[in-house]
C-alpha cells in the first residue's frame, strides 16, 4: 500500500507539472463559448459601429447593384 | 507630397479591384460573417485568391479589434463580438452566416439574418 503511494504521488507530479500550452500558429480560431459582458457590449457598439464604416478594406461592401438583397439591411 | 497622393490613390483603388474574388465567394456562400466578427469559409471552398483576400480581411479587422479593445478597455474578442452583432445585420440574401452554434446557415429572401440574443443594441 505505501508503495502504491510512492509510486503514484511522483507520477502524478510528473504529469501535471509536465502540461506545455503552446499557442497554435492557426490564423484564427473560433470560439464557440461566447463569453461577453453586457456592459462591454452597449458601450462598445457605437465604436464599432464607426470602426466599421471608417475601415471599408476591413469591411468591404460590395459595389451597388451587385448582390441583390444588399442594400436591404435590417 | 503629390507622389505619396498618388500611391495612396492607387493602394485604395488596388483594394477594391483586388477584393471581387472575396465578393464573388460571398455572393455564392462560400465566405460569410461570423458571430465573432470575423469571416469564415463554408464546406465548399472558395478560389485560393478569395481565399487569400479573405484571411487579409481578417487580419486587418483583428488589428482594428486589437487596437479598438486597448484603448477602450475591453478584450479584443470582445470587441469581435460586438462588431459580429453589426455584420451579421448585414449579411445579403443568398449569403451565408454564423451564429455562436457554430452552424453555417444562409439568408433567404424574406427574412433578415438572425442575429444572437446578446446583441441587444445600446
Amino acid at each position: 500500500m505505501r508503495r502504491l503511494i510512492l509510486i503514484a504521488v511522483p507520477l502524478g507530479a510528473a504529469l501535471t507539472g509536465c502540461v506545455n500550452v503552446r499557442t497554435p500558429e492557426k490564423p484564427i480560431e473560433i470560439n464557440l463559448n461566447v463569453a461577453i459582458r453586457q456592459e462591454v457590449l452597449v458601450r462598445m457598439q457605437r465604436d464599432v459601429d464607426t470602426l466599421i464604416n471608417q475601415n471599408p478594406e476591413a469591411f468591404p461592401q460590395p459595389p451597388a447593384g451587385t448582390t441583390p438583397g444588399a442594400t436591404r439591411q435590417r | 507630397m503629390i507622389r505619396w497622393a498618388g500611391l495612396l490613390l492607387a493602394a485604395v483603388a488596388g483594394a477594391a479591384v483586388a477584393q471581387g474574388a472575396y465578393f464573388d465567394a460571398r455572393a455564392a456562400g462560400q465566405v460569410g460573417e461570423r458571430f465573432d466578427g470575423y469571416l469564415g469559409y463554408t464546406q465548399v471552398q472558395p478560389s485560393p485568391r478569395a481565399r487569400a483576400q479573405t484571411e487579409t480581411i481578417n487580419i486587418r479587422r483583428r488589428a482594428l479589434y486589437s487596437d479598438l479593445a486597448q484603448r477602450r478597455g475591453a478584450s479584443p474578442s470582445e470587441v469581435g463580438i460586438t462588431a459580429g452583432c453589426t455584420l451579421l445585420g448585414r449579411v445579403a440574401v443568398g449569403e451565408s452566416y454564423m451564429l455562436a452554434d457554430g452552424q453555417w446557415r444562409r439568408r433567404s429572401a424574406g427574412q433578415p439574418a438572425p442575429v444572437p440574443d446578446y446583441c441587444t443594441g445600446g
